[in-house]
């Protein structure tokens, strides 16, 4: 299990880093969308099992779909845009990564241990997360909201 | 089972993504790397919600989140194109001093 | 957990994904040994006995699919957390129900919004 779990993270990794690197607009947000399903396998590697079906759901169904339909539109044969300040951000990254990765590897904590079964997060929504929860139904609401005013038809 | 994989790949995540928010000029491309930020974040606290529920019921708040920005900034990307032609975000100044 | 354990608590999905990548493979090989391969530029474009075509396939859409599609999200994420609720609506009772009505009536208010703004009709 643990060296599965090891694979897998080196894959989503890798398939971030090609996220960024790779030119090709369509190439990236399919490795964009492996990397969701590889988080969603560390997801159930612990035993979230409602989260690795919505990460399945949510991001690698209608996010993805959402960033390949984008590109589809805005693409333009032959022109990629480069990256600007390669190094001077390789240098800033690197910085903060030495700075939280000594704290981060040294935590020995044991994760995992408790069931994400559909029926606890359930109840979990209904009664201590209830505020957030409701408070998400009017982020998404702004949501539909700002994205078809924005996109709105020209002949309003 | 140990955390060690679980902090790996999400400080790789967030680094992964916070190069790609500084250099990238494409605006889809920069949405990307902040779902992958977002995605860093989500796995710390479903890893670490060992006790009891709320870091997972907590994550699945983020998801939505996630897809309802997703939603606002790939409409604005799309308005970018149709006003500019063009989706440099170089390009866009207007409201540069 | 051992190996063993873990590919048999796996093995229904693992069954699942190596049936898919079989029938793909089955499918799609024995045709290229078949088929007889003679490869021509003239067979990649888009139409093979009519004028040339005079730019990519790749350029502006209409933005119509694109409103369907942030409605599609929204609505995923809301059908989520319903399914949520479904499981636990016997024990949570009438609050719960009033609580995702709350939820749901918050959601058909943007429907109705994206519907006076003319966003579902088609052309």
């Amino acid at each position: 299990m643990q060296s599965l779990m090891l694979i897998i993270s080196f894959l989503v990794l890798i398939s971030a880093l090609m996220v960024i690197l790779s030119e090709d607009m369509v190439h990236s947000a399919l490795f964009l969308i492996f990397s969701f399903g590889g988080v969603g396998a560390l997801f159930l590697s612990v035993g979230a099992q409602f989260l690795g079906a919505i990460q399945i759901l949510i991001y690698t169904g209608a996010v993805g779909v959402m960033m390949l339909l984008m590109i589809y539109f805005t693409s333009k044969e032959g022109k990629s845009i480069k990256r600007e300040g390669k190094y001077s951000g390789i240098v800033l990254v690197g910085l903060l990564g030495f700075l939280i990765l000594y704290p981060s590897i040294s935590i020995t904590r044991e994760v995992g241990g408790t069931k994400g079964l559909t029926q606890n997060i359930g109840r979990l929504l209904f009664s201590d997360l209830l505020i957030p929860f409701e408070v998400i139904s009017i982020v998404l609401l702004s949501a539909i909201i700002g994205a078809t005013y924005i996109i709105r038809r020209e002949d309003h | 089972m140990i955390a060690f994989h679980f902090l790996i790949t999400s400080i790789g995540l967030v680094l992964i993504g916070l190069y790609g928010v500084i250099t990238l000029r494409h605006p889809i491309k920069i949405l990307m790397s902040i779902e992958l930020i977002l995605n860093a974040a989500n796995i710390n606290l479903v890893a670490f919600s060992t006790e009891n529920l709320i870091g997972q019921g907590f994550a699945s708040l983020v998801i939505a989140i996630s897809a309802a920005e997703v939603c606002v900034g790939l409409a604005i990307v799309y308005n970018l194109y149709r006003l500019k032609k063009d989706i440099d975000v170089m390009e866009v100044n207007a409201l540069k001093w | 957990m051992g190996w063993i354990t873990l590919i048999s608590s796996w093995l229904p999905p693992l069954l699942f994904g190596v049936a898919g990548a079989a029938i793909c493979i089955i499918l799609m090989m024995p045709g290229k040994f078949i088929r007889p391969n003679n490869p021509n530029p003239n067979k990649n474009i888009p139409y093979e006995c009519a004028s040339k075509p005079t730019m990519e396939a790749v350029g502006q859409r209409s933005v119509k699919y694109f409103r369907y599609a942030i409605l599609f999200v929204v609505f995923d994420v809301e059908v989520i957390f319903l399914y949520a609720w479904a499981l636990i609506a016997e024990e949570i009772g009438l609050i719960g129900f009033i609580e995702l009505s709350f939820f749901i009536l918050v959601l058909l208010l943007g429907l109705a919004f994206a519907w006076k703004k003319r966003a579902l009709e088609w052309g």
